[in-house]
């Protein structure tokens, strides 16, 4: 009897040290859990204050297209006009000649050229760079998500040890590997 | 004795059943090993190169594109060049028809613009704007059923990830190990009234509630659920951004039509007398002083076979002498300059736009098809990771629910991956 009775007992010890493992396994996942769901929302905030750096800039340009800046555009070359005319009238001999006629139709052509890309430049490098980090930033979010799906899946099954224990490696090594990746 | 029997009896069941159930969360059986296995392969094969290579095409797309430009940008800067040299010593009756010639080069580069895009070309000005019109009002159409269909589809995919974060908080926050889903009252209640209403969620709920022993396993497919509504939203919203995207260049070019030629139609000369070149037209021919027209300075019959040169040396000389008195020569002058920085800006950067307004929408065409890949292989990523063949095998009777377990493993092999290949 007594030795029955002592392999009952090792037997139900062992499921106990089992049970307690388990527990301890749990807390520390859902500990782990929190942090992960904290750095979600840094994550969160980054994809939003991308999305509104692009808004602002869509509406910016959106702002100056409603404005009519092309009338802006007839006024610089207006100005333009206007001083050359001077600067030739001024001293015709000097002035009224095929270079100075020729280097501002250059100019103009340029700085109005320079004006109008300022004023009504294409904004798709910004729309792709935005694509990119968001991309980027989505990647990061899933990553947490699926650390986090497996935390969660530990505080499902805590009578799991090993199962457990190597999620909760995994996710842990995962997880750091995403702080060290991070603070580069 | 047989009490010593019962407690040896006792004590065997106790480790049977500990045997029992380390068998049933043992990682590498040989079985789930070979599909582990068979899952891995196929995500080195996904993995195997750069992870940010959808990333590095669209990139290299733009820094081709803006090469293209570049090189664009200086043909046209020596076209200019060339005719710019010309106009000192052209006379006035010459310049207008360079203007005229100008006016079809416009309606020819419109043209070669929608061959390259491949679209029908245009015989004149005015059918060119009228066909620039008719795609920016499909456009806004397009535009705005996509809209509609998005903001549906993402409303749906709120209240699918809503309803399942609550369950996945239960289970977290449960005071008691959970066995099934259905254990959280409240929570499961709320999620099965949700998706009983989303089209197409029901099939993925009645899957999970098939398997009751593997609360795991139901939060992997309702998971899986979310991400094939988030991806269906994504690509929705690929598909306005691309439209957006279409219609902001319609709309620029269109713009860019009527500012240089008004509606397009043309007067009996042929020349179009609205827009850009209308403005230039209407100084090109002679205009006596004391009519509507003030401050030309084509104000007599034979002033048309002037040299600008000559007629810019002219009104210089004349507006010298305008100290303290009418300024007639000097706006005349100012006019005179204004026209041909107005003509050069024609030949010049506003026909240049025109080819990049073109090669944008090639660039968006080719940036939109990298994105759906990338798109593509996400969905394909998510299936992977979440153990699709598995959940197949385990439907045919083939697989228990723990050895997802080891794709779902090999899936978080794929995510380590992701974070190797720079995520940040």
């Amino acid at each position: 009897m007594r030795p029955g009775l002592f392999l009952l007992s090792l037997a139900y010890c062992g499921w106990l040290a089992g049970c307690a493992g388990s527990t301890v396994v749990r807390q520390t996942a859902l500990k782990l859990r929190a942090q992960v769901v904290d750095d979600e929302k840094e994550v969160d905030k980054k994809l939003a204050s991308q999305r509104e750096f692009y808004q602002k800039q869509t509406d910016t340009i959106a702002e100056s297209q409603r404005q009519n800046v092309r009338l802006g555009i007839d006024e610089f070359r207006r100005s333009r006009s206007a001083s050359e005319a001077t600067t030739m009238s001024r001293d015709p001999n000097a002035e009224a000649r095929m270079g100075s006629l020729m280097e501002y139709l250059l100019d103009t052509h340029d700085q109005e050229y320079q004006l109008w890309q300022k004023l009504f430049g294409s904004d798709q490098r910004t729309r792709e760079e935005l694509k990119t980090k968001l991309a980027k930033l989505e990647r990061q979010k899933n990553l947490l998500q699926q650390v986090k799906d497996n935390l969660t899946e530990l505080s499902i099954s805590p009578s799991r040890k090993q199962r457990a224990k190597a999620l909760l490696d995994f996710s842990q090594q995962t997880y750091d590997l995403y702080k060290k990746t991070e603070s580069k | 004795m047989n009490r010593l029997t019962t407690a040896l009896f006792l004590c065997a069941a106790c480790m049977a059943l500990s045997l029992a159930a380390f068998g049933q969360i043992r990682l590498y059986d040989s079985n789930g090993d070979d599909l582990a296995k068979k899952t891995r392969s196929t995500f080195d094969d996904f993995s195997k190169g750069d992870n940010n290579v959808f990333e590095t095409m669209v990139a290299n797309t733009l820094a081709m594109k803006e090469a293209t430009l570049a090189q664009l940008y200086d043909l046209n800067r020596q076209k200019v060049h060339a005719k710019v040299n010309l106009i000192p010593e052209t006379t006035w009756t010459a310049l207008r028809q360079r203007v005229l010639d100008s006016q079809q080069e416009f309606v020819s580069a419109y043209a070669d613009a929608q061959l390259i895009l491949g679209l029908s070309t245009p015989s004149d000005a005015a059918n060119a704007l009228k066909q620039e019109e008719a795609k920016l009002a499909v456009l806004k159409n397009k535009k705005s059923s996509q809209e509609k269909a998005v903001q549906s589809e993402a409303a749906k995919l709120k209240d699918m990830q809503d309803s399942l974060q609550k369950v996945r908080d239960g289970v977290a926050g449960a005071a008691k190990p959970i066995h099934k889903l259905s254990d959280l009252d409240t929570e499961f209640k709320n999620l099965k009234t949700v998706w009983d209403g989303v089209e197409g969620a029901k099939t993925w709920l009645e899957a999970a509630e098939k398997s009751t022993q593997a609360p795991g396993l139901q939060l992997t497919i309702l998971d899986l659920a979310v991400q094939r509504q988030q991806i269906k939203v994504e690509r929705l919203q690929l598909e306005l951004d691309h439209i957006a995207a279409q219609q902001e260049i319609a709309d620029r070019i269109a713009g860019r039509l009527a500012l240089v030629w008004g509606n397009g139609e043309p007067d009996a000369r042929g020349e179009i007398r609205q827009g850009e070149f209308g403005k230039i037209y209407a100084y090109l021919e002679i205009c006596t002083p004391g009519t509507a027209c003030a401050h030309h300075f084509l104000t007599a019959a034979d002033n048309l076979a002037e040299q600008v040169m000559q007629t810019i040396g002219r009104l210089s000389t004349t507006a010298n002498a305008e100290v303290g008195r009418p300024l007639d020569s000097t706006l005349a002058l100012r006019n005179l300059l204004d026209i041909l920085g107005r003509y050069v800006s024609v030949i010049g950067y506003q026909r240049y736009l025109l080819g990049v307004d073109t090669i944008e929408s090639v660039t968006d065409d080719q940036i939109f098809a990298i994105r759906q890949s990338a798109l593509n292989a996400k969905e394909r990523s998510v299936l992977i990771s979440h153990g699709l063949e598995g959940l197949a095998a385990y439907y045919s009777g083939g697989i228990k629910p723990e050895e997802i377990a080891n794709l779902m493993r090999a899936a978080q092999t794929a995510a380590q991956a992701v974070v190797a290949g720079k995520v940040n």
